[in-house]
């Protein structure tokens, strides 16, 4: 997936909102491999090789900032250099690597209430999706079985992966919430294109 | 009276301590909450943005413009008196459970 040049990548990774943390610890370690990042994206990022400098990276999601500018003074006062948004709302930021670095000072969360805050934004609507798939999933079985429609059951078949992929990710946001280990989840590489497929063929049949 | 009957959270409780004695940029208050509170209480950017955004809307604090034009902050945020009374009713309450608690285990405090 990824093109390369001498001195720019571009990688096409996804990262479901629920995923961010894993997202933060590959922007770490490409810069300690010496790519940094120069713009993030929901499929498309952008690196250039530089070894000279290291960086830590935090992702934040608020897709309807209030004051910009307010929220960038925040974050550039406490050493957070902003690199993008993407345009459903995740903002990235980085901050020179030192050893000296506290804890807190490689978070930009710094206490449960806030971080929870954050989270819930993605996770409201993340709960809203699993909802309509449990309402559509029955629904579409039951009138494809009705009306002896294959391709309104493939429909209530999405509706299933749809439910179980969403239904997943939000079991593990509040796994990680209690300290349990996250459940492996399925990765969206197999989600997508199972959907993607399913939605072909009950076009093509219907 | 203090619209908010609920215990502040660290961060809340410390940033309107902070500005009780007078505006403040985000930086000074970070910075304040970390000694007062003796390196235990660090308030990073995002929980700052949510916290003061919160306390804007709710008119606990106001954002003003910073008079010093060489600084290149351009944010102050200060205490309203809705914010000192919210402040207050939480040292209050802080003092009531201070004060159960030194009647029990008062050879410890």
């Amino acid at each position: 997936m990824n093109m390369k040049e001498k001195d720019r990548k571009v990688s096409h990774k996804i990262y479901e909102a629920w995923e961010y943390e894993r997202e933060i610890a590959d922007l770490n370690k490409m810069s300690e491999e010496g790519w940094q990042l120069e713009k993030g994206g929901c499929f498309h990022s952008v690196f250039r090789k530089n070894d000279k400098v290291r960086y830590i990276y935090q992702l934040d999601y608020t897709p309807r900032l209030q004051d910009k500018d307010r929220y960038l003074e925040l974050f550039s006062e406490q050493g957070w250099e902003y690199i993008n948004s993407t345009i459903n709302g995740w903002h990235y930021f980085r901050k020179a690597y030192s050893e000296d670095l506290s804890e807190e000072e490689k978070v930009i969360y710094t206490d449960k209430q806030s971080l929870y805050e954050m989270q819930n934004r993605y996770v409201v609507m993340l709960r809203a999706f699993v909802a309509l798939a449990c309402v559509m999933a029955p629904l579409y079985l039951f009138m494809g079985v009705m009306h002896q429609e294959p391709a309104i059951m493939i429909e209530a078949l999405v509706f299933v992966i749809m439910g179980v992929f969403m239904g997943l990710g939000l079991l593990n946001v509040n796994r990680a919430r209690k300290g349990m280990k996250k459940l492996p989840g399925i990765p969206f590489i197999v989600a997508y294109p199972i959907i993607i497929l399913l939605l072909v063929v009950a076009i093509i049949i219907l | 009276m203090a619209e908010k009957k609920e215990p502040l959270t660290e961060s809340y409780f410390y940033i309107l301590l902070c500005l009780y004695g007078g505006p403040k940029h985000g930086y000074g208050i970070m910075q304040e909450t970390a000694e007062l509170s003796g390196g235990t209480v660090k308030i990073g950017s995002g929980t700052m943005y949510g916290a003061t955004g919160n306390m804007l809307k709710k008119g606990w604090i106001v954002e003003t413009q910073n008079p010093d034009p060489s600084d290149t902050r351009k944010r102050l945020y200060s205490l309203t008196d809705t914010g000192r009374d919210v402040l207050m009713s939480e040292v209050e309450r802080l003092r009531r459970l201070l004060g159960a608690a030194q009647q029990i285990v008062s050879e410890r405090l």
